[in-house]
C-alpha cells in the first residue's frame, strides 16, 4: 500500500511542475574534468562562435541513460551531455559511462569561424567558457534559439564552492539582461551538489550555489521577485557514477524559465 | 571537555492499544521491495551462545541473526550440545559443558514464546521468559533476542525496533522516491509515501508513531510530520528557503532543523504543536545543519563556519557551538546516543562512518571498506549503527556493530536505498 501524499501548500510558487526531472533538452557543457569546457567545442573564446549544443542528440544520450535504469553499476553515463565534440558534426562523444552507446555526437559546431574544423577542443582560451550568440539585448524568442547564448542554462561549480567561475559571466549576463528587460519572466534556479559530503549539508551547499547565481543576476538587473531558488543537494544527479567526470556534471545550477 | 552527555531515553510507557493497532496494520500490508539481507562478518571472540531450534517455530534463526549482527556473540552450532534439548526438560550437564557454549537458549512456541537461558558450565537455569502471543512471529523472536541480550550484556536490547529509509529508482533525472519503514533487520517493509521529487532525512518521534521528513513534493523543500497509523501528513516547516535536516527532540515537543529563512542555513527549533515561531539557535555565517539531540538541552550539528564541515556542539538555548571534531578533513551528520557520536568522516574522496566517544574522544571506524558511506543512525541502545553505503554501484544499507566487528548489508532488489533512521524503542 502506498500512501500517496498530496499536500496543498499555500506558498507553492512552483512555476514548473516538471522541475528538473524530465528536461533532457537542457544543454550542458562538457565536463569540468576536461578543463571546464575544453573540448566541447573549439571556439577559442570567440563570442560569436556557435555553441556546441547537440540538439536532438542530447535526447539520444538521455534515452541511453534512462535505458540503463537505476544507475546499474557505478558507471554513470559520463558522456551523456558532454559531447566532447571535436568540432564539425563528426565529433564523437567522450565519457565512458555506458561505453559505446554514449558516442553521441559532440556538439555540432557548424560555424565558429572555422574552429570546428580543427577537431581538438582547445579549451576556452581567453574568452568565456561558453559560446553562443550574444546580443546587446534579448527577447523571449531568443530562449528558443539553440544558437543563442541563452541556450546555456547550466552553471557548474568547483567542489564545495559556490562562487561563480568567471567563464560563466557572459551566460548569466545574457539571462540577467533578458530578465531585466522582461520583468514578467520568471526563472527557477535549481542548485545541485555532487555526492560527496553529507546529504543535508549538500542541500544547503546547493542552495548557496543557486543564491550565488541569483546574487550575480541581481547585480545585473534581475529582480528578486523574478526568481525562485531551490537547493536539491545530491538528490537529483544529472548523471550517476563516481569520479570527477561525474561529479563535475552534478555540481551545478540549472536555470529554468517559467512555462518551459 | 565536561561530560554532559549522560542521557537515556525514557519511553518506557506501556504498549497502548494504538500501538497494537498500528503494528497489526503494518503486518497486514503486503511486503514490497523486501530488502535482501546478507551478513558479511561473524565474530569469533564474542560471548559463545548456542540457540537450540525452538519447538514448533523457526524463531531461533531470527534470534541467531540478531545476535550475529550485534558483534558481541559467537554462535555455537546446536549440534554440539550432543543431545536434544527441550524447554523445561532435564538434560545431560556434562555434554553441555563440553559444547563450547557459555550460554544455551532453549525455547518453544506455546501460545506465546517460552524460552530459558542455561549456563552451559554449571547446567543452571539462569532465567526463563515468556513473550506474549503476537501475530508477528518475527517481532516475538526479536523481543526474545532483546531479553537474552539484556541478560547477557546488561544493556537493553534494540532488536525489536524499526528503521525508516529512502529508496530511489529510475534514471538519474527521473527517479521515484519512496519513504519506507521496516523492521530493524529489513523485514516487513512498508512504503509510507511516494513522490517523483526527492524525499529525505526521516526522523522518528520518540514514541515511534510518527515520522518527520523533508519532501520537495511542492517544488521546494518543506518538512512534514506523518502519522504512521493514519497516514495523515501535515507540514511543520515551510519557510522561505531551505527546510532541512529535522531531528525530533527527546521529549517529542520540538523538532530541531536547518532553515535558511534568515539568509544562510542555521539551526532552529520548531514546536511540533505549531503556533510559535521557529526559535533560532545558531547564527554563524557558514552552513549549520544536521542537528542531533545529545540530550534534552544539547545539540550536535554540522557547521562549515571554520571552512570545512565539522561537528559542533551547542546549547538548545542558543549560541554558536564549540567545535567537537578535529580529525579527518570533514566530519558531518552526527547521530548521538548517550556518549556515542556516529558521524561521516571524510578524508579526500573517501567517506566512512566513525564512532566517537564524546567524553574520551576515542574513535573507532565502524564501516568497512566503503568509499561512499553516509547517513549514520545509531540504534537506541548505541550498540549498532545503520548507514548507507554502496555495492557495485547501488546504494545499500549497512548495519555495523559499535565495536566494528560485525556487519550486515541490506540491499533493495530494485534501485538504491539510503538515508536510514533507526527508530527509538518501540515501547
Amino acid at each position: 500500500m502506498n500512501i500517496k501524499l498530496v499536500i496543498g501548500l499555500a506558498a507553492v510558487s512552483v512555476v514548473l511542475a516538471s522541475g528538473c526531472s524530465s528536461k533532457p533538452k537542457k544543454p550542458a557543457p562538457g565536463s569540468e574534468q576536461t578543463g571546464s569546457l575544453a573540448g566541447e567545442h573549439s571556439h577559442g573564446g570567440k563570442s560569436h562562435s556557435h555553441n556546441g549544443l547537440p540538439g536532438h542528440r542530447h535526447d539520444d544520450n538521455i534515452s541511453v541513460q534512462q535505458g540503463s535504469g537505476n544507475g546499474s553499476g557505478g558507471s554513470g553515463s559520463g558522456g551523456g551531455f558532454a559531447g566532447n565534440g571535436s568540432g564539425g558534426s563528426s565529433g564523437s562523444g567522450q565519457g565512458g559511462g555506458l561505453g559505446g552507446s554514449n558516442n553521441g555526437q559532440g556538439g555540432f559546431n557548424g560555424g565558429g569561424a572555422g574552429a570546428g574544423q580543427n577537431g581538438q577542443g582547445g579549451g576556452f582560451g581567453s574568452g568565456s567558457g561558453y559560446a553562443g550568440n550574444t546580443k546587446s539585448s534579448y527577447t523571449p524568442a531568443d530562449l528558443r534559439d539553440s544558437r543563442s547564448i541563452l541556450a546555456q542554462r547550466i552553471i557548474y561549480f568547483n567542489y564545495n564552492q559556490a562562487n561563480i567561475d568567471p567563464q560563466y559571466r557572459p551566460v548569466l549576463d545574457a539571462h540577467a539582461s533578458l530578465l531585466r528587460d522582461f520583468p514578467d519572466l520568471n526563472v527557477r534556479l535549481e542548485g545541485h551538489a555532487d555526492e560527496r559530503g553529507s546529504r543535508e549539508y549538500n542541500v544547503a551547499l546547493s542552495e548557496r550555489r543557486a543564491n550565488s547565481v541569483l546574487d550575480y543576476m541581481k547585480i545585473k538587473g534581475t529582480k528578486q521577485s523574478q526568481a525562485d531558488v531551490v537547493g536539491y543537494g545530491e538528490e537529483i544527479p544529472a548523471t550517476f557514477g563516481h569520479g570527477e567526470g561525474t561529479w563535475s556534471k552534478n555540481r551545478r545550477v540549472e536555470i529554468i524559465y517559467a512555462g518551459e | 571537555m565536561k561530560n554532559n552527555f549522560s542521557f537515556s531515553f525514557n519511553f518506557k510507557r506501556p504498549i497502548s492499544i494504538l500501538m497494537l493497532l498500528m503494528t497489526s496494520l503494518l503486518l497486514s500490508l503486503p511486503a514490497r521491495a523486501e530488502l535482501v539481507i546478507r551478513i558479511t562478518g561473524g565474530v569469533s571472540d564474542g560471548i559463545p551462545v548456542m540457540i537450540m531450534p525452538f519447538e514448533g517455530v523457526g524463531a531461533s534463526r531470527i534470534i541467531e541473526d540478531d545476535f550475529r549482527r550485534s558483534g558481541q556473540f559467537t554462535m555455537i552450532d546446536p549440534a554440539r550440545a550432543g543431545q536434544p534439548l527441550r524447554f523445561g526438560q532435564p538434560f545431560q550437564k556434562q555434554l553441555l559443558k563440553n559444547s563450547g557454549a557459555e550460554y544455551v537458549v532453549v525455547g518453544r512456541l506455546n501460545n506465546g514464546l517460552e524460552f530459558e537461558l542455561l549456563n552451559a558450565a554449571t547446567g543452571a537455569r539462569m532465567a526463563s521468559y515468556n513473550v506474549p502471543p503476537h501475530s508477528n512471529l518475527r517481532s516475538m523472536a526479536h523481543k526474545a533476542a532483546d531479553a537474552i541480550y539484556q541478560r547477557l550484556t546488561g544493556k537493553r536490547g534494540a532488536f525489536d525496533t524499526r528503521i525508516a529509509y529512502v529508496s530511489a529508482s529510475g534514471a538519474a533525472r527521473d527517479q521515484t522516491y519512496r519513504l519506507i519503514i521496516s523492521d530493524a533487520d529489513g523485514h516487513n517493509p512498508r512504503t509510507v509515501m511516494t513522490s517523483d521529487k526527492p524525499v529525505m532525512s526521516p526522523t522518528w518521534s520518540p514514541d515511534a508513531r510518527q515520522l518527520a521528513y523533508v519532501s520537495f513534493e511542492s517544488g521546494r523543500s518543506a518538512i512534514y510530520i506523518q502519522n504512521l497509523l493514519t497516514g495523515n501528513a501535515r507540514p511543520i516547516s515551510n519557510a522561505e528557503g531551505m527546510n532541512g535536516a529535522p531531528a525530533w527532540s527527546p521529549d517529542g515537543r520540538t523538532i530541531a532543523m536547518s532553515l535558511s529563512v534568515d539568509g544562510n542555513a542555521d539551526i532552529y527549533v520548531v514546536s511540533t504543536g505549531g503556533g510559535a515561531a521557529p526559535r533560532r539557535i545558531t547564527r554563524a555565517r557558514g552552513i549549520d545543519t544536521e542537528p542531533s539531540w545529545a540530550n534534552a538541552n544539547t545539540l550536535i550539528y554540522t557547521s562549515d563556519q571554520g571552512g570545512k564541515p565539522q561537528l559542533y556542539r551547542t546549547s538548545v538555548n542558543g549560541g554558536d557551538g564549540a567545535r567537537l571534531t578535529f580529525n579527518g578533513s570533514e566530519n558531518s551528520a552526527a547521530s548521538v546516543i548517550g556518549n556515542s557520536i556516529a558521524m561521516v568522516r571524510q578524508n579526500g574522496d573517501v567517506s566512512r562512518i566513525a564512532l566517537m566517544n564524546a567524553a574520551s574522544k576515542a574513535t573507532v571506524m565502524v564501516s568497512r571498506g566503503g568509499r561512499y558511506d553516509e547517513s549514520p543512525s545509531l540504534a537506541p541502545n548505541g550498540a549498532m549503527v545503520i548507514y548507507s553505503t554502496e555495492e557495485r554501484g547501488r546504494g545499500v544499507l549497512a548495519i555495523a556493530s559499535s565495536n566494528g566487528k560485525a556487519s550486515q548489508i541490506l540491499s533493495a532488489q530494485d534501485g538504491h536505498v539510503r538515508d536510514p533512521a533507526w527508530s527509538p524503542y518501540m515501547n
